[in-house]
């Protein structure tokens, strides 16, 4: 009997359960990650800031105010000023919005790119992977940071052209990644199966390989955004990307390098910022590949 | 008794789930005799693999974890044992063979290396002499080429000289009690052939217990003296093996038998149970198999029924046993 | 049943070849080495043989999921190897598999109710929502999947029903054959012939034909009409059902048949039991594959390679004994 009522559910029930359970796991799994969690908090709060900062900083970050010049942490100015006397903190809020739009926006591109590259590759193999494959390779022997100034030297300085560059080094490492989670894709048997109902390639990519390699992509996406911040505050350290008198993480830094000596707040609050950023990002990379990629774990 | 050799008293063992320990063998109790090969069969997800994990206390790479019961093996109770102690026992007294040969086999050591080593740590002979003596136990299998096989590693070699070599592995140190684990369900039929006629083969010369663990009706009868029969974690019927398919009792037991296509009945429909195994998490109150029980009564989803032997012949089902309580619940 | 011939094979071959090493010789894995059989329209033509005897890759030539070396494929009238991959698509309606590991066939992001929406969606775009929906439901019905599971994910199924909803999706586009490669082989037994019986009762209510592949032998008896042995990518014999089991003539489907474990502990078998193991595809023994196992070999066995021979009215041997 009691077997029988319990198999009276509605349907509508069961839908919503379901639904609810597949959150549900992933977020019971996710919770024991305890660094990743912080690090998501962080995150949060970091876009939380790239959206309101600009409305709530206490100062004008653009503002210079020649009364407080290099002043030292105080209570007004809790991370100091720089040169032109305009506070770090609000300058660092707004910024936020400046290193992770362009590093998010640059990951975002490469990822897209490199995903469409992998899939096909892996794919079709034969010509096509062994081209792809090929340039990726070449594209892997440059380091990645020399590989974005030669691009930046070419299209000239510039946010938008830090965003190519930048995403045009992790299209190789996205395509590769993507490549071996199709491949491994492609050999599962509701894969065959679909093809022996007649589905045609571009469904089969679409509609299952593709959601197969999406936890990978995610992941991956994450750790590289980390490096992509890094990247960006590189390019705009060596005045090759945000201007100057911008308030992006890295061109601060590399405005602040003369007052090393004098004036070490200057730089320690940039580096610190951009410190636990990358930090937070692979750090959250980590706890999701845990979570969501089990397999890639070592 | 003189004969028995292991002994398993109201062996009980459980999994850590996210929804807490869940119990999947729920204590079961049974006997080897020396020399005797005792079957037990059950479909996926019965108990019937934890259980000889369990009596080789080798749970520690799963969730699981024996919560209660004995293992007295010769005399001796195996669960308290130390890890150190226990060891000595696994492969010299006990030992065992799994389904998938490869997963058991080392695939970075030579086929030589791995059966010399149980053999100079558990007979404390010098290398030389385990050598020879892994040798022997590779002819006796029946694997053609001993020596040069000695110098191969696993990949190279098919599953069927796989499955010899962990059951020459097994028997090296010549074991009291040898559990199988589902030993020739990955391999062919014809290959099936030859390792269960080699298994007898050995049984028959050493006189060990083997304990047989399958899900496969026609392994059993082939080979076994005794049957156990298991369903949710539970012995529902133990007899003899002629006598488990001359005279089923349990409506689980006759539904499995039934199930089976048996050539040359030519019958166009096959018997079959409906409904699938319970999930743990969600066990029937009473008797385990009632929801899928084509006999059942209204007692049955009321209460468990216990295993209760008559003429050695045991059968936990309501069927065959009092149900003066039932009766009064139905009035 | 009648005799009109749904599908005929010729003398096809596939070989697969191996990693070339340098300077070697280029090698080949003889999966498949020029078999030829018939099924007839609403039979069931069971196939069996051992691991890598070629019988899985059999099943996928014929529905063109490998492509054929050579010979015919011809399935009412048209030569299926000479179909280019794009006209592909329409074959595949009439013919449809079902696959051995219920676990790994259904994809594991999507809905019960869109995995069975996929072929229709793939084949009959136009097809009003409503009808999709209801097509889908009825056959998930006759398979014994409730409507209340439409929306779940097939982890939350067992194997028996996993293959319950892998039967409905091969059934959805109302195919003639069926190419069902080991069924059953992963269930459970009592899961197993509960998935049997199912298959014999849509057979008689669509009309089916059954290409059923199986190592097993007691089932491929339960459900078949005419058998098939395969050893080592051949044919060795090709009967009805009462006649290879009755009366097996090829030495092979003898050690076959000997070999199965009874579950009936009174008949204890005077078994054939092969020696050796089975040679590996890729270096096949030469003249009869079998000669290496064969109890009754004899010396013409070794060199000249035996043709599949009418023996009886549909029993058909490749032995040299005959």
């Amino acid at each position: 009997m009691s077997n029988i009522q319990s198999e009276v559910v509605t349907r509508e029930q069961i839908v919503n359960e379901k639904k609810e359970i597949r959150f549900y796991n992933f977020w019971r799994d996710f919770r024991k990650k305890k660094p990743a969690l912080i690090s998501l908090f962080f995150i949060l709060f970091l876009i939380i800031t790239m959206i309101i900062g600009p409305y709530v900083v206490p100062y004008e970050p653009a503002e210079p105010d020649y009364n407080k010049v290099l002043e030292s942490p105080t209570l007004q100015h809790i991370f100091g000023t720089d040169a032109f006397g305009r506070d770090i903190l609000s300058r660092l809020a707004v910024g936020a919005r400046v290193t992770l739009s362009v590093s998010i926006s640059a990951v975002l591109l490469g990822a897209v790119v490199g995903t469409i590259l992998g899939l096909v590759s892996g794919f079709f193999g034969k010509w096509v992977d062994r081209a792809v494959m090929r340039v990726c390779d070449v594209l892997f022997a440059f380091p990645d940071l020399i590989l974005a100034i030669g691009i930046v030297a070419i299209l000239g300085p510039g946010l938008n052209n830090v965003v190519i560059a930048v995403s045009f080094f992790s299209i190789p490492s996205f395509a590769r990644i993507v490549r071996s989670a199709t491949l491994e894709a492609k050999e599962m048997l509701f894969v065959e199966a679909t093809r022996s109902i007649g589905a045609s390639n571009r469904r089969i990519i679409w509609k299952h390989i593709f959601p197969e390699t999406v936890p990978t992509i995610i992941v991956y996406f994450t750790m590289k955004v980390g490096t992509a911040i890094l990247a960006a505050a590189s390019l705009s350290f060596l005045g090759l990307g945000a201007e100057p008198s911008s308030p992006d993480w890295g061109a601060m830094l590399s405005k602040s390098r003369d007052y090393i000596d004098s004036s070490f707040h200057l730089v320690f609050f940039p580096g610190l910022i951009i410190f636990l950023t990358v930090l937070a990002f692979n750090l959250l990379g980590d706890g999701l590949r845990d979570v969501l990629d089990p397999k890639t774990k070592d | 008794m003189m004969d028995q050799l292991l002994q398993v008293k109201n062996l009980k063992t459980a999994f850590r789930t996210d929804h807490g320990m869940q119990t999947v063998v729920h204590g079961i109790s049974f006997h080897v005799n020396k020399g005797e090969i005792v079957g037990i069969v059950g479909e996926s997800g019965c108990g019937k693999s934890v259980t000889s994990l369990s009596i080789m206390r080798l749970l520690h790479d799963t969730p699981g974890e024996i919560i209660d019961g004995e293992v007295i093996f010769k005399d001796q109770n195996l669960l308290p044992l130390p890890e150190k102690k226990m060891k000595s026992y696994r492969g010299k007294e006990l030992s065992m063979i799994f389904q998938e040969p490869m997963t058991s086999l080392n695939p970075v050591l030579k086929i030589g290396k791995q059966l010399r080593e149980p053999i100079q740590l558990h007979l404390k002979v010098s290398k030389p002499d385990a050598h020879q003596h892994a040798i022997k136990i590779l002819e006796s299998v029946g694997i053609p080429r001993a020596k040069e096989i000695m110098e191969e590693y696993p990949h190279q070699l098919s599953g069927g000289m796989r499955q010899r070599i962990m059951i020459a592995m097994a028997v090296s140190c010549k074991p009291s009690l040898l559990i199988a684990d589902e030993p020739t369900t990955a391999l062919d039929v014809t290959i099936q052939a030859q390792i269960l006629n080699l298994m007898k083969d050995i049984q028959q010369q050493s006189n060990m217990g083997i304990l047989m663990i399958t899900h496969d009706l026609g392994v059993v009868a082939e080979v076994c003296d005794r049957v156990i029969v298991m369903y949710a974690g539970r012995i529902v019927e133990e007899s003899t093996i002629v006598e488990l398919f001359e005279k089923p009792k349990h409506p689980y037991t006759k539904g499995l038998i039934a199930s089976v296509p048996k050539i040359g009945s030519g019958v166009n429909r096959l018997h079959s149970i409906p409904g699938t195994v319970p999930s743990p998490t969600n066990m029937p109150i009473g008797c385990k198999f009632a929801p899928r029980c084509k006999d059942v009564l209204d007692m049955c989803h009321i209460e468990e029924p216990s295993l209760i032997e008559k003429d050695g012949h045991s059968c936990r089902c309501w069927l065959y046993q009092d149900q003066r309580q039932g009766a009064i619940i139905n009035e | 049943m009648n005799d009109e011939i749904l599908i005929d094979i010729k003398n096809v071959k596939k070989y697969f070849p191996l990693s070339k090493k340098w300077f070697a010789e280029k090698r080949y894995v003889k999966a498949v080495d020029g078999i030829s059989f018939f099924i007839k329209k609403g039979e069931t033509f069971g196939l069996v043989g051992e691991s890598g005897c070629g019988k899985s890759t059999t099943g996928r030539l014929i529905n063109g999921l490998i492509k054929v070396d050579s010979g015919e494929v011809n399935f009412k009238g048209t030569n299926l190897a000479n179909v280019s991959e794009k006209s592909w698509k329409q074959y595949r309606k009439p013919m449809q598999m079902v696959f051995q590991d219920p676990y790994a066939s259904l994809s594991p992001r999507m809905k019960v109710k869109d995995i069975l929406l996929e072929p229709l969606l793939i084949h009959y775009p136009k097809m009003p929502r409503n009808e999709k929906k209801m097509l889908v439901t009825e056959l998930l019905e006759k398979c014994g999947i409730s409507e209340f599971h439409l929306d779940k994910y097939p982890h939350e199924f067992s194997g028996g029903q996993r293959q319950r909803i892998g039967i409905a999706r091969s059934l959805i586009l109302r195919p003639e054959l069926i190419i069902a490669d080991e069924p059953v082989s992963a269930l459970d037994v009592s899961i197993q012939s509960q998935i049997l019986n199912l298959m014999k009762d849509l057979q008689e209510e669509f009309g089916l034909t059954y290409l059923f592949i199986s190592h097993d032998l007691s089932v491929v008896e339960h459900i078949s009409d005419r058998v098939g042995v395969m050893y080592l990518g051949s044919l060795v014999e090709i009967a009805t059902k009462q006649q290879i089991f009755e009366d097996p003539k090829h030495p092979y489907t003898q050690a076959l048949l000997s070999s199965i474990p009874q579950p009936d502990p009174k008949k204890k078998r005077e078994s054939v039991i092969l020696s050796g193991e089975i040679p590996s595809a890729s270096n096949p023994p030469s003249g009869c594959k079998f000669h290496t196992r064969c109890p009754v070999a004899m010396d013409i066995c070794k060199e000249k390679v035996p043709e599949l021979q009418q023996l009886d009215i549909e029993q058909n041997v490749a032995c040299h004994l005959y």
